[in-house]
């Protein structure tokens, strides 16, 4: 790119140093550092300030045709002039690259905000649902208790209530209601007795208040007599309690009748009281909501 | 009285820039010594004695505005016209200082705004 200001100066220049004394070292510079300036960044973005250059060369140059006394002077202002727009010119740039980077930083700041944000978002949400599980949890388990504490209350009014009529205990496989046999049948017989319906009418109304479990008949007998036949008689009774249970709505799936003969005797034998006591009807309600343990 | 008025501001003119035409010569660059001291001044204020190149030109300026001062204090109309001249060139001395100084403060500026990028995408990775 040539100036033509520059080529015109040059040739005045050449022409006046024809018929005149040689440029002074300080116009040399001035020239070089307008040329210098003038073919940098400071024609775009000082235009002004390069103006003001070329004016101050301009005289400067007009000083050196006449021979002014000052041209020399006037020459190092105009370099001055020339340097000025260049060093106003890379301000100029220096500005643009902190101003461009203030915006990238900025715009990486705001992404990064936004970034945070969003992650922030997720992590509440995450946070809610977790509290939400956790609620749910406690909510269940909360009734979960209140069921155990219910079903604990009606199993205690129970066992009060069967106390009134048969024999409690508290046993690992259940809560065990034995009913005496001879309260319940007449001797080789399977079929209640009126006595037997009444207090086994009792016993079926606190049933009923827990008929979601299970129930274990166990028939027994005393040691006289066949095995055989006393495990058949103790299974016909068993069979009689259960069916006078389901006949007063307790659920049959829910209960199963057995014959256990003259096993497992709760008294001696060899006595007439001992017998009486061993021929018996047992009711096991199970344990919570299993089956009863045998 | 028309030609007596014209005549009179005439000759008053002549005599007004007479006057002034003989002060001139002799009398201080007020205005200039003003430029320069100002462009020393703010050359000063923006830090040009801690930048080397924006300080060189502070001092040159320094010299020449002290010379001027010593040639006005002498007195006369050469030296007046000299010192002057002295003035032209330390103002613009001034002004190349005062232009160094921030360019070098834009300069440490743009570097740190650049660098400052770099942190923040170093501290975010």
């Amino acid at each position: 790119m040539t100036n033509p200001i520059l080529i015109l100066s040059a040739l005045a220049g050449f022409g006046l140093a024809a018929c005149a004394s040689a440029p002074s070292r300080e116009l040399v510079d001035a020239r070089s550092a307008y040329a210098r300036a003038s073919s940098g960044p400071a024609a775009r973005v000082v235009p002004a300030e390069l103006h003001k250059a070329r004016v101050s060369l301009d005289t400067a140059e007009n000083a050196f045709a006449n021979d002014s006394s000052d041209q020399r002077d006037l020459a190092y202002v105009a370099e001055r002039r020339a340097q000025l727009a260049e060093v106003l010119a890379k301000r100029a740039e220096h500005a643009g690259v902190r101003v461009k980077a203030e915006a990238t930083l900025a715009s990486e700041k705001e992404a990064d905000h936004i970034q945070t944000k969003n992650q922030l978002e997720h992590t509440k949400t995450d946070l809610a649902g977790a509290e939400h599980d956790a609620a749910d949890q406690r909510a269940r388990a909360s009734e979960a208790d209140q069921r155990a504490a219910e079903s604990d209350r009606r199993l205690k009014a129970m066992q009060l209530e069967f106390a009134k009529y048969a024999e409690v205990k508290q046993e690992p496989r259940g809560m065990v209601i034995t009913l005496s046999g001879s309260v319940l049948f007449a001797s080789n017989k399977a079929v209640l007795l009126p006595e037997a319906r009444t207090r086994l009418g009792h016993v079926a109304a606190a049933l009923m208040e827990t008929k979601e479990r299970h129930l274990d008949v166990e028939g027994y007998t005393d040691s006289q007599g066949k095995d055989e036949y006393n495990v058949e008689l103790s299974q016909r009774r068993a069979d009689a309690v259960r069916i006078y249970l389901v006949s007063n709505g307790y659920p049959p799936d829910l209960i199963v009748a057995h014959g256990a003969g003259n096993t497992m005797p709760v008294a001696d034998n060899a006595t007439p009281e001992g017998r009486a006591n061993n021929r018996r009807v047992e009711i096991i309600v199970a344990p919570g909501d299993g089956v009863s343990m045998r | 009285m028309t030609i007596k008025m014209t005549t009179h501001v005439i000759l008053g003119l002549s005599l007004g820039a007479a006057v002034a035409g003989g002060c001139a010569t002799s009398r201080p660059p007020s205005e200039r010594l003003e430029s320069s001291a100002a462009s020393i001044s703010g050359a000063q204020q923006a830090g040009a004695e801690n930048v080397p190149r924006a300080a060189l030109y502070l001092q040159l300026a320094n010299e020449q505005s002290a010379k001027a001062k010593g040639l006005i204090a002498a007195g006369g109309g050469d030296n007046m016209k000299a010192a002057s001249t002295l003035l032209m060139r330390a103002s613009a001395d001034g002004d190349l200082a005062i232009a160094l100084a921030d360019d070098d403060k834009d300069r440490v500026a743009a570097e740190q705004a650049v660098a400052n990028i770099h942190t923040f995408e170093q501290e975010t990775k």
